[in-house]
């Protein structure tokens, strides 16, 4: 199976759900599946899981998810430790195993080797950790990472999209990408989010 | 050795400037702070493995609203640098750095990393304090909270031992 088929099969459950979404070819598709300010562009490889952990413990009582690849956990594989230490309830981590580091002409990444996400998050103590293998599959996981309580870590083996053309890329400023998603989040949540300089200066002294 | 007292006047600093995320990663002079952290209800205290994990939950729980620190020791900022470049300093995210100071004047540890920690933090621009008593702190940390947030990029309070 496609990523973009994984993707384009659980766009409808992703109502005012906040998205951090890893570098290249996954923040395309899902930037032309579900274009809008609730997707966070990541820029540190592999650091979408911390900033949607941070994300997640900072508002409990929303689903936050993240969209990553295997690339992207191996780079911050300790992340998962964290993960499974905290379990954060609302904490949803769907990672497209495609064997490579897609974005950097595709050479292999440890998952095309010996490695198993799915054992190593179950193993730091994420006890929902799965592995998918057909979009009807991928499409159930999510909808039941939405109904029940997570962290939930949902690996879908994916193919190579090989040569196929990759949806454009809309490039955006990084601080208006931010600026944009604290907005999202304050319409979402209905309250004032950000704190500019002067209310951090008043609220100290 | 760190005192407990100490480690008190730290936290009450980072409650009276708003803290409310605290990641952190331990290092034996910080083992006050760190349990006082744990302790205390008035911070969500989110231990990490390694520190550049700590810049994208502060940055996460940033977004959600939160007024984030981290701690940890200097060579634990030399592990942060890329997540400090390339997600705190380019999406322009403020948080607070409390960095332990090993390999500092007067410390036996680690001198390769004292040698190069105030060079690391100038490289990445990030402003940086140097309390020389444990009086100095909170007057620091409350500046560098306002000045994080007014420069939109992480500010370092850098912590000699002595301090701790």
């Amino acid at each position: 199976m496609l990523r973009s088929e994984c993707l384009e099969s659980i766009v409808d459950l992703f109502v005012d759900v906040p998205c951090f979404v890893t570098v290249g070819r996954t923040w395309t598709e899902w930037d032309a599946l579900r274009p809008g300010d609730g997707n966070f562009q990541v820029k540190t490889l592999g650091s979408g899981s911390s900033h949607g952990l941070g994300l997640a413990m900072a508002l409990p009582d929303r689903k936050i998810a993240v969209l990553d690849g295997d690339g992207a956990v191996t780079m911050n594989v300790n992340g998962l430790l964290t993960i499974g230490r905290l379990r954060p309830a609302n904490f949803i981590h769907l990672v497209f195993d495609n064997k490579m580091y897609e974005s950097s002409a595709s050479l292999p990444t440890a998952t095309a080797y010996n490695a198993d996400l799915v054992k190593f998050a179950a193993a730091a103590g994420i006890e929902s950790a799965r592995r998918v293998t057909t979009v009807a599959e991928f499409r159930d996981a999510v909808e039941n990472a939405f109904q029940t309580d997570g962290p939930h870590f949902i690996v879908a083996d994916v193919e190579s999209p090989g040569k196929a053309t990759s949806p454009a890329y809309s490039r955006m400023d990084e601080t208006e990408g931010k600026f944009r998603f604290i907005r999202f989040l304050e319409a979402v949540e209905d309250r004032k989010i950000y704190q500019d300089a002067i209310d951090v200066k008043q609220s100290i002294e | 050795m760190p005192s407990i007292e100490n480690a008190t006047v730290i936290l009450q600093s980072l409650q009276r400037a708003g803290i409310e995320v605290v990641a952190s990663l331990p290092d034996a002079f910080l083992v006050h702070v760190i349990e006082g952290l744990e302790a205390s209800n008035e911070f969500l205290h989110l231990p990490v493995t390694r520190e550049e994990e700590g810049i994208g939950i502060c940055t996460g729980a940033y977004l959600g609203g939160k007024r984030c620190a981290m701690i940890m020791q200097n060579a634990g900022l030399l592990n942060a640098s890329n997540a400090l470049t390339t997600t705190a300093l380019q999406i322009e995210i403020p948080m607070l750095l409390l960095v332990l100071y090993a390999g500092g004047r007067g410390d036996i540890s680690f001198p390769m990393l004292g040698q190069v920690t105030e060079g690391v933090l100038g490289a990445l621009r990030i402003p940086y304090y140097i309390p020389e008593t444990i009086d100095q702190v909170p007057d620091l940390v409350a500046g560098a909270v306002v000045q994080t947030y007014n420069a939109k990029k992480p500010v370092a309070i850098v912590l000699h031992k002595s301090v701790l």
